[in-house]
């Protein structure tokens, strides 16, 4: 399996605070990647330097073997933590947005994704409930035929049924070839969809192990092992 | 990218400013109208008819002034919003360079800039069409532009109308983009940032134009009696002033970019 992304003594400060301290740490492609850590820990800080939107402090980051910029961006699909799509847009109009401006965007899918949610596409993103826009956004994410998919939070403030829908449109549609990086504390909810788990804490990178392994070796769920990481 | 990324910019500005230019063109032939229903000769006068007119000419003279602040509030609002708030997830994570998106707001702004010099002039005519004869307007403008001509454009004319486009058009937008890049530097103080990025663009750029402009008037003052001296002498100062701005607008659109590439830390 090819490496997707590589970081290397990876640091990142805010003032005095450190965010994600020398990190070092590669994800293959065909895999699907929990990054695991409770609030703070520096999940969406680590996610934010893969897609470029923050410089780190010290240390790389390299995508597909380059530094984020636009190649990067080309071959990652990222889901942010918020509603970050224009909201005066109308879905149809967003849809044609993402074709614009991605050429691995699958319209045909996308469509049928919100079909499915029976969302009508004239609608403007804003008049959407929080969920639904949520849904806008993952769909539009999961559309791509992406090498990397970023997804930060992607079932956190969601009801269960949504997030069961979440899992499911993730599942359902990502490119198997890729890597998929989840972000979340919510690890019951993700466990049975992850190959792989990574737990960070307080920036630092203290697992990295396959799900199969850690429920082998050390006969707990990654849930259990979360719990008894990160006990208060 | 570039075509797509200004049609997007163009449309999130278009959205608030077509509107105001609609209503100010829309008040001007209204007032137009009112002023030839009504006679205003002072007996026959209908208040309710006066208060109509002023209201109109009020809402007319709000989206003149409108026409001029709101563009650049608009502008602000944009780059502000599109690159360093929430949507800048989405749109800093587009498949184009920094400059692509520098470049795609200056011209879509550029457009809009243009767009409401437009509907400036044209809602004037519904005004005056009729009351001043197209004769004299043109002489009017003739005569002022071969002032100008004479005086201020003397020698390189042609560089300096070029350069004044550009200032004019990119100028105050590369200013903004700059402030508002500058003030996301403070995390927790952002709009204070930007204020106090202004402040001192104000104060630095004028304070060496002074400097400038002190030692440059000492010589100039030599035969300024003379008026071909004269004209050349308002040429060289306008040149020499616009070549400055367009020196201090490019540093600051280098100074954006590298925040932007370098130092980017949206919330």
């Amino acid at each position: 399996m090819s490496i997707i992304v590589e970081a290397r003594e990876l640091t990142k400060r805010y003032g005095a605070d450190t965010a994600v301290d020398h990190l070092d740490l590669t994800l293959e492609k065909g895999q699907i990647i929990g990054l695991l850590g409770p609030n703070g820990s520096g999940k969406t800080t680590f996610i934010k330097m893969i897609n470029g939107l923050l410089t780190p402090t010290s240390g790389i980051i390299l995508i597909n073997g380059e530094k984020p910029g636009v190649n990067s961006k080309r071959i990652t699909s990222y889901l942010p933590e918020r509603c970050a799509l224009p909201d005066w847009m109308r879905i149809d109009d967003l849809v044609k947005m993402y074709c614009d401006f991605f050429t691995d965007f699958n319209r045909e899918k996308a469509r049928n994704m919100l079909a499915d949610l029976h969302l009508d596409e004239k609608k403007t993103y804003k008049t959407l409930s929080k969920g639904n826009r949520e849904k806008v956004q993952l769909i539009l994410a999961m559309a791509r035929e992406a090498e990397l998919y970023c997804l930060d939070e992607p079932i956190g403030g969601v009801d269960p049924a949504a997030r069961d829908y979440i899992l499911r449109t993730i599942l359902q549609n990502y490119n198997e070839e890729a890597a998929v990086l989840i972000s979340t504390h919510l690890i019951q909810d993700v466990e049975s969809t992850l190959d792989r788990a990574l737990f960070l804490k307080e920036g630092t990178l203290v697992l990295n192990d396959t799900v199969d392994n850690i429920r082998e070796k050390r006969g707990k769920s990654v849930d259990a092992l979360f719990r008894e990481v990160f006990a208060c | 990218m570039l075509g797509k990324l200004i049609k997007y910019d163009l449309k999130a500005l278009c959205r608030f400013v077509l509107p105001l230019f609609a209503v100010l063109i829309g008040s001007s032939i209204a007032l137009r109208i009112c002023v030839e229903i009504f006679s205003f000769d002072g007996a026959g006068s209908n208040i309710i008819a006066s208060i109509l007119v002023f209201v109109i000419a009020f809402v007319y003279v709000i989206s003149l002034l409108g026409c001029g602040f709101a563009v650049y509030i608009m502008i602000a609002l944009n780059y502000h919003k599109s690159l360093m708030s929430d949507r800048g997830y989405f749109y800093l994570t587009l498949p184009v360079t920094h400059d692509m998106h520098l470049i795609s707001k200056l011209l879509a702004g550029a457009a809009v800039i243009i767009l409401s010099a437009l509907a400036f002039v044209v809602s004037f005519l519904p005004l005056f069409v009729g009351n001043i004869a197209l004769p004299d307007v043109l002489k009017f403008i003739s005569d002022g532009w071969e002032l100008i001509r004479t005086y201020m454009l003397a020698k390189n004319g042609v560089l300096i109308i070029i350069l004044t486009v550009f200032v004019a058009l990119f100028g105050s937008q590369i200013v903004i983009f700059f402030c508002i890049t500058l003030g996301q530097l403070l995390p927790n103080h952002r709009i204070l940032g930007a204020f106090l990025a202004f402040i001192g663009h104000l104060i630095l750029s004028r304070t060496i134009s002074s400097i400038f402009a002190s030692i440059g008037f000492k010589n100039s003052l030599i035969g300024i009696y003379d008026m071909d001296i004269l004209a050349e002498t308002l040429s060289s100062v306008l040149l020499t002033t616009i070549i400055y701005y367009v020196v201090i607008y490019a540093i600051e659109y280098v100074a954006t970019r590298l925040v932007l590439k370098y130092k980017l830390n949206i919330e």
